[in-house]
């Protein structure tokens, strides 16, 4: 419940940052956009009214200078509009004072065109026919007044020179010309100051301010989603600190816990050994016993021998046999007895089992049979621990011989498959009922009367065999309970 | 008088220093999939109503761009107007004879409309079901469509020029590269005025002008006052361009005009009021061949 609640605030505050992110950026890529267009619609449209006056100062001899600037300010406003946002009203307002200009552009130039040619004409025509006739003298005269001027009296004041122009050839044409500039020079006057005065670049300045102002805000609303992209990172980051912490600490407790564990495991595998070799004393007892008498037999028979003027040699060297089997016997003991020192080695089974065989066998009732049924090739090896495996035989016989009660048979036999070595302990004796069948390997579970042993012998037979990797299987029915343990070739072993 | 003069060039300006038409620019633009994609397009009569006419039919690449015909036949009968040159016209400021187109996307979109009758759906079917164009279309455009349709033909439009031309070389300052004639042409070109029309990099199409300053051109065309309504643009044309004019007869917006003598005399007297003589009609038409220029196909290589 509570990680539902706080996965849902989670993703509440990542959809909500990640909007903010997404947004912001977009609003500064456009008002970047907007601050660059702006900027080369203000150059553009200084470019234009430069190309302008130098048209009309004759030193430029072409339109498509400006026809370029007005081009380009016609791309400038498609840039602007895309970019607009809040302020599309005043983009829209720029591109009618644009479009306003194209428009008296195209007036300007036809215009200019024209009043050019006819300027050049009169004064052409001027210098060849002032010869000719007084009137084109004068004409000059207030020609030149108008065109300082283009108002309507010295309009006026060329129309009365022109009507005394003599008629006729170059004297028509003069006057056609001079029409022509009457009439056009002071509409391209008109149409160049309604150009120079369209506000255009007026009124894209202010849009940079205001632009400008907006641009702040926005700035410093960005600022504040930066601020606040911060903080929300500063939180998760003391979030996953503290979450880390507790991880490590869990960590280390769970390590403590399984120390534990593993200890408690190794004593307890260490307690069952003990308690296993306190059941084989008995038998070794009287393995020990039977070495003492014939030490006693052998030691007698010496004496007798000495006193007979023998030399006992004989008997000497008897004991010193039997006192090494004793020694050796005790070495075995004292090496199964020892903790197992974990490490795995490679060995062969049979010598291992029928080891560990001999210890049981002195402490079964005198009518249990023991068999022991190797068919293993004996150069074949397992890895393992033979210590554990020795356990395991010992448990699995004590057990056999118990379910046999004191009379019957048991047979332990080694077996090669592929995966590796089946070791069977198998019994005759009135096996085990099926409701019990299940929990025989917990630990406790033991069928026997109370005392009889720690409970433990099969439980630890199941430890043993998972650590080796490998696989127990019962059968039992009355007359016959089978043990198969599947013990793997095994090249490594985890513990 | 001296002062007379001196005061009308402070008012006016010499006509003097910078020259009024720019050379084009040197290098061409080169072939890129999609102009070969439009030059497919430009050639291809499935693009019309009729399936029998393509944009070659009036604008022949082997003949300076345009047809030797006054006005081209439409099934409605004649073109209202002469078929202007496709070379260089990206560089006009505005297309056709009223100057009322601004783009080569708007033009192409008239041209297949009243020119070639186009029907839409029965075009992108057949070139969508050319394996070779709808291949092609699905590369660069992501499918067959009008638009793409246009800008393939606008893509080899913009390859439609012509550099090189004698008076550029003279411009770019090899002053050999005109006759003496020529040279003597281009200085009347100047001075009579003409160039205060035909002027900047196409020598014209970049302003508008009434055609008849000083006298009337016998014509019922209304000239921009069709597209406009107002009284002040009856008669007014756009100024066209002068390039690789030698090659595009016949003349003016009817095409009534065979000759360039006769235009460039009908020019001097309706825009200029004045009387040529014969010397300076050869003079300026011997100029005005310095302005053909050379358009390479792709492929081929100087
Ligand atoms: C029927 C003949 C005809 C056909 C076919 C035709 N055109 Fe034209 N084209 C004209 C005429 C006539 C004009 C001038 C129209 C006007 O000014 O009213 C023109 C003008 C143009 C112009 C403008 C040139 C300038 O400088 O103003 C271009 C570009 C052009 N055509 C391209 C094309 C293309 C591309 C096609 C094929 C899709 C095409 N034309 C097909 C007759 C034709
Ligand atoms: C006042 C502007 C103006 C002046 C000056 C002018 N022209 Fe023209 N010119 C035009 C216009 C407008 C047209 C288009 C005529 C039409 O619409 O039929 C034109 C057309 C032409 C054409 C025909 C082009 C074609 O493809 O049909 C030629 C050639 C020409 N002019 C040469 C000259 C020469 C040479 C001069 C100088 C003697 C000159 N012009 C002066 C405006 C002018």
């Amino acid at each position: 419940m509570k990680s539902l609640l706080l996965g849902i605030l989670l993703a509440l505050c990542l959809a909500g940052l990640t909007a903010l992110y997404r947004y912001a950026d977009l609003e500064a890529a456009d008002a970047a956009r907007f601050a660059a267009a702006l900027t080369a619609l203000r150059l553009h449209d200084a470019e234009f009214n430069r190309d302008l006056l130098r048209l009309r100062h004759g030193d430029l001899p072409h339109y498509d200078t400006v026809n370029a600037a007005i081009r380009a300010i016609g791309t400038d406003l498609t840039a602007l509009s895309a970019a607009a946002g809040e302020l599309a009203p005043e983009v829209a307002a720029l591109g009618l004072l644009a479009q306003h200009k194209r428009e008296r552009l195209e007036a300007f130039k036809s215009d200019h065109a024209l009043v050019r040619n006819s300027l050049a004409y009169t004064i052409h025509l001027q210098e060849t026919l002032a010869r000719r006739h007084p009137a084109v003298t004068a004409l000059g005269a207030s020609l030149l007044r108008f065109l300082r001027h283009p108002d309507e009296r010295r309009r006026k004041a060329v129309t009365r020179q022109l009507s005394r122009l003599p008629p006729g050839g170059e004297f028509d044409s003069l006057n056609a010309h001079v029409q022509l500039i009457l009439e056009r020079l002071p509409r391209l006057e008109t149409t160049l100051g309604e150009l120079l005065n369209t506000p255009l670049g007026t009124v894209a300045r202010r849009l940079a301010q205001v632009h400008l102002a907006a641009q702040t805000r926005l700035q410093r609303r960005a600022d504040g989603f930066r601020l606040g992209l911060y903080l929300a990172a500063l939180a998760f980051l003391s979030y996953l600190l503290l979450a880390l912490a507790r991880l490590h600490q869990a960590h280390r407790n769970l390590q403590a816990e399984m120390h534990r564990r593993l200890e408690a495991e190794r004593q307890l595998l260490q307690a069952q050994k003990m308690e296993a070799l306190g059941t084989l004393a008995s038998g070794i007892a009287h393995d020990f016993n039977n070495l003492l008498t014939s030490i006693q037999g052998y030691a007698v028979l010496g004496r007798e021998q000495l006193k007979a003027g023998q030399s006992p040699a004989n008997a000497i060297g008897r004991i010193e046999t039997i006192v090494a089997r004793g020694r050796e016997l005790v070495s075995r003991l004292l090496q199964f007895a020892r903790p197992g020192s974990g490490r795995s080695e490679r060995f062969a089974p049979g010598p291992v089992v029928s080891e560990a065989l001999d210890f049981v066998r002195p402490a079964l009732p005198g009518r249990v049979r023991l068999r022991f049924d190797n068919r293993l090739p004996p150069e074949r090896k397992v890895t393992g621990r033979p210590g554990e495996w020795q356990q395991v035989v010992v448990n699995l016989v004590r057990n056999a011989a118990d379910a046999v009660g004191g009379d019957g048979e048991i047979t332990v036999s080694l077996t090669a498959t592929a995966a590796g070595v089946i070791l069977a302990v198998s019994d005759d004796g009135e096996g085990i009922p099926p409701e019990r069948l299940s929990t025989i390997f917990e630990p406790f579970a033991s069928g026997k009367p109370t005392g009889s042993g720690s409970g433990l012998g099969l439980a630890i037979v199941e430890r043993i065999v998972h650590a080796h990797g490998g696989r127990i299987e019962v059968e039992s029915r009355p007359g016959r309970t089978v043990f198969r343990i599947h013990f793997p070739w095994g090249e490594s072993l985890q513990r | 008088m001296r002062l007379f003069t001196l005061l009308l060039f402070l008012t006016l300006g010499s006509a003097g220093a910078a020259e009024p038409i720019l050379p084009l620019p040197e290098i061409r633009p080169a072939a890129t999939p999609a102009s070969r994609l439009g030059r497919r397009l430009f050639h291809d009569p499935r693009l019309s109503g009729s399936g029998r006419l393509s944009c070659t039919h009036c604008h022949r690449l082997d003949r300076g761009g345009d047809d030797d015909r006054p006005r081209p036949p439409l099934p409605t009968g004649p073109h209202p107007h002469n078929t202007p040159t496709v070379f260089n016209a990206r560089y006009n400021h505005y297309l056709h004879w009223y100057g009322d187109l601004d783009t080569l996307e708007e033009q192409a979109r008239v041209a297949l409309q009243r020119d070639m009758q186009v029907d839409w759906p029965a075009v992108l079917a057949r070139l969508s079901a050319d394996p070779d164009y709808a291949a092609s279309f699905r590369r660069l455009y992501g499918g067959v469509s009008e638009t793409a349709v246009i800008a393939a033909l606008v893509a080899f439009e913009r390859t439609l020029v012509t550099p090189d031309a004698p008076f550029d070389r003279f411009l770019r300052g090899d002053t050999e590269a005109l006759t003496p004639r020529q040279r003597r042409g281009y200085v009347l070109f100047k001075r009579l005025g003409c160039s205060a029309c035909h002027q900047g990099v196409n020598v014209g199409g970049n302003l508008r002008q009434k055609l008849g300053v000083f006298g009337r051109y016998p014509s019922d065309d209304p000239g921009r006052f069709a597209v406009t309504g107002r009284p002040q643009d009856l008669g007014v044309f756009r100024v066209p361009s002068l390039r690789n004019v030698a090659l595009t007869a016949p003349y003016f917006h009817d095409g009534r005009v065979k000759t360039l003598e006769k235009a460039v005399s009908l020019m001097a007297e309706l825009q200029l009021g004045i009387r040529l003589t014969e010397a300076e009609i050869q003079d300026l038409v011997a100029f005005l061949h310095s302005l053909t220029g050379r358009w390479k196909p792709e492929g081929i290589r100087p």
